[in-house]
């Protein structure tokens, strides 16, 4: 965050000296004043160094590169995103005005400068970036925590359920993603039911408590290898109404929607479409939306894990039971989202890996951030934290081949150790002197590398080429991965990642 | 010779001006600059090689100076042949020329008077 007491500075660009002495004259008292005399100049100074210029004042009619162009260059690098603009112009005409705004102008002012609106005008516009700046920066700060704690939450809970029943704790996890999932499906599905994003954020987190009165039942039960008896399946079957009345006995947050949600799904989440399930023999939607899609994804997922008094179920083995109702009678639009859904399911239920889940969190944040009308500053800091999670993504993916990594602030390249491919330790060097790198690489494919990243770019970062190479009378291909990462500031290379395969194509000639 | 004398000379604005900028040291600083300011040049040039984008340009330089300074002798001339220029009509401009000439000189002799 800037400090508001730091001297900030103003650019001024202006062609002309005598309109850039006024205005230094009405600004220095309150600014450090930069002066630009063409738009060329102005740029040059923003990518030099912009720390601190906490607004530019910008002339539209200059010789060679006007205004207007000024403006161009500073949305496509950016700069507009957190520098505001006021337009000084001795044109007033509508086309101009438009226009100026239109490309990303905060204000106007008209020559000649009335000194004291002059100043006002900056201060505010300086005053009203700032104040948008520093919220958006709490807000998205505070969106953040809020899922970090809820995520915790859920981390801790899936660990005791864990302890207590010996299920998974993957399940508490699973059933988070697979309602998610639900959700979404069932909203675009049918119009009759609306949640807002936030409440599917908060479904999904009450979804997570659905077992929680299976605390009560004795473990026993819980972890008996066999078939329960009539009388303990009685008991084991408490678990819902005991699980409600824990979330009930926090009266402090009754009146709290995810509360209201965790309430219906514990005690809902074995009731039937048919009205055969229970506690309660609710029918149809007499049963919360929300208990109806919790009690498939638990379902679901019950049936394609292992238990102590099961094996598990192929997926589509599983899809086949609920769709017959061998599980019990579900509400049919929600049988059709799973139906919808299942590969892209399972796709989820398999990635519940440390990077995928960070991905996941930074898509919360982004949702909630466009949600609060956050728009570009707030990403600055996300798509530094997505470059990490591509990176993470990248190498969860590459568990066989050799993985590389080179830093081009280090200047380093790593090879991690792999043992079975005879790389015991990690080897470090530097790629771009060709004897070192020669030692490690195949030149002619390492070449290929080389020529191929001058091709990336933000927008495709990511590179896959194959090499052919004789090698002990076989024809062997390299196949190589890569994944650039750029900076915050989407201006330069930072890193490329990197996995090499190798396989047999056949007989060398 | 002070700077309302010049204004006078000029073509008038002197109370404007001293009522924003509060010190005559400030608007003779002004002053001081618009001596050495090239836009009425450039004009005379670009209007000379027949470059009316070019020309257009100059005045219009000219116009954000004059609007500056409040110079109101220069004002009309000024702001009349920019709308001829902006309209591409070069050969407009060409007539509206000579009263540009004659109230810049006026203002330069002025100018010349009260910064020797």
């Amino acid at each position: 965050m800037d400090n508001e007491n730091a001297r900030k500075r103003v650019l001024i660009v202006d062609d002309v000296e005598l309109n850039r002495f006024i205005l230094k004259g009405i600004l220095c008292a309150d600014f450090d004043v930069v002066e630009a005399e063409s738009g060329k100049e102005a740029l040059d100074i923003l990518k030099k160094d912009n720390s601190n210029i906490a607004i530019v004042l910008l002339d539209i009619i200059m010789p060679e590169m006007d205004g207007f162009a000024v403006l161009a260059a500073m949305q496509k690098q950016g700069y507009l995103n957190y520098i505001p603009v006021i337009i000084i112009s001795t044109e007033s005409t509508a086309q101009y005005v438009d226009k100026a705004y239109e490309m990303g102008a905060t204000d106007f002012i008209n020559k000649p400068y009335n000194p004291n609106v002059v100043l006002h005008r900056v201060l505010n516009t300086i005053k009203l970036f700032n104040r948008q700046h520093t919220l958006m920066e709490i807000v998205t700060e505070q969106v953040y925590e809020k899922h970090r704690y809820a995520d915790m939450m859920i981390n801790i809970l899936s660990t005791v359920m864990e302890m207590k029943n010996g299920e998974s704790g993957l399940h508490i996890l699973h059933i988070n993603t697979i309602t998610r999932i639900l959700t979404e499906n069932l909203l675009h599905l049918t119009d009759k039911y609306t949640f807002s994003k936030s409440d599917i954020q908060l479904i999904c987190v009450a979804s997570s408590l659905h077992d929680i009165g299976k605390i009560a039942i004795p473990d026993e039960i819980i972890n008996k290898p066999g078939k329960l008896t009539a009388e303990e399946f009685e008991i084991m079957k408490t678990h819902s109404a005991q699980g409600a009345k824990m979330i009930q006995s926090l009266t402090e947050y009754k009146d709290e929607r995810l509360v209201k949600f965790a309430y219906d799904i514990c005690l809902y989440h074995h009731e039937r479409y048919d009205g055969k399930g229970y506690p309660v023999g609710l029918k149809g939607d007499e049963i919360p939306i929300w208990a109806q899609i919790v009690s498939v994804a638990d379902v679901f997922d019950a049936l394609i894990s292992e238990r102590v008094y099961k094996a598990a179920y192929t997926p589509e083995k599983a899809l086949e039971m609920i769709i017959n109702g061998e599980c019990g009678l579900f509400n049919p639009l929600i049988v059709q989202c799973l139906i919808n859904s299942n590969k892209q399911i399972l796709a989820a239920l398999s990635h519940v890996s440390a990077a995928e889940k960070w991905e996941e969190k930074a898509k919360y944040v982004e949702n909630d951030v466009e949600k609060y009308h956050i728009n570009t500053f707030s990403s600055r800091a996300l798509e530094f934290s997505s470059s990490n999670i591509a990176k993470l993504k990248f190498l969860t993916s590459c568990s066989d081949g050799l993985v590389f990594d080179y830093s081009f602030t280090d200047g380093e390249m790593v090879i991690s150790a792999n043992p079975e491919l005879g790389v015991n330790e990690d080897i470090v060097f530097d790629p771009l002197d060709r004897e070192q790198a020669n030692k490690h690489f195949y030149m002619p494919a390492y070449d290929k590398a080389i020529e191929l990243l001058h091709t990336a770019s933000p927008q495709k970062p990511e590179i896959y080429f194959e090499y052919p190479r004789a090698e002990d009378d076989l024809l062997k291909v390299y196949k190589v991965h890569m994944q650039c990462i750029y900076s915050e500031d989407r201006q330069s290379m930072i890193n490329v990642i990197g996995k090499i395969n190798k396989s047999v194509r056949g007989i060398s000639q | 010779m002070t700077v309302k004398e010049f204004y006078d000379l000029s073509g008038g604005g002197y109370e404007e001006m001293i009522a924003k900028f509060a010190s005559d040291a400030m608007i003779t600083k002004f002053l001081t600059i618009f001596k050495r300011d090239k836009s009425y040049e450039s004009l005379v040039e670009k209007l000379d090689s027949g470059d009316t984008e070019g020309a257009f340009q100059s005045a219009h330089t000219l116009k954000g100076v004059v609007l500056n300074l409040n110079l109101l002798g220069l004002k009309d001339c000024v702001f009349n042949i920019v709308e001829a220029l902006r309209a591409g009509n070069l050969s407009e401009a060409r007539l509206l020329f000579p009263s540009v000439k004659e109230a810049y000189g006026r203002a330069i002799e002025a100018l010349n008077q009260l910064l020797p």
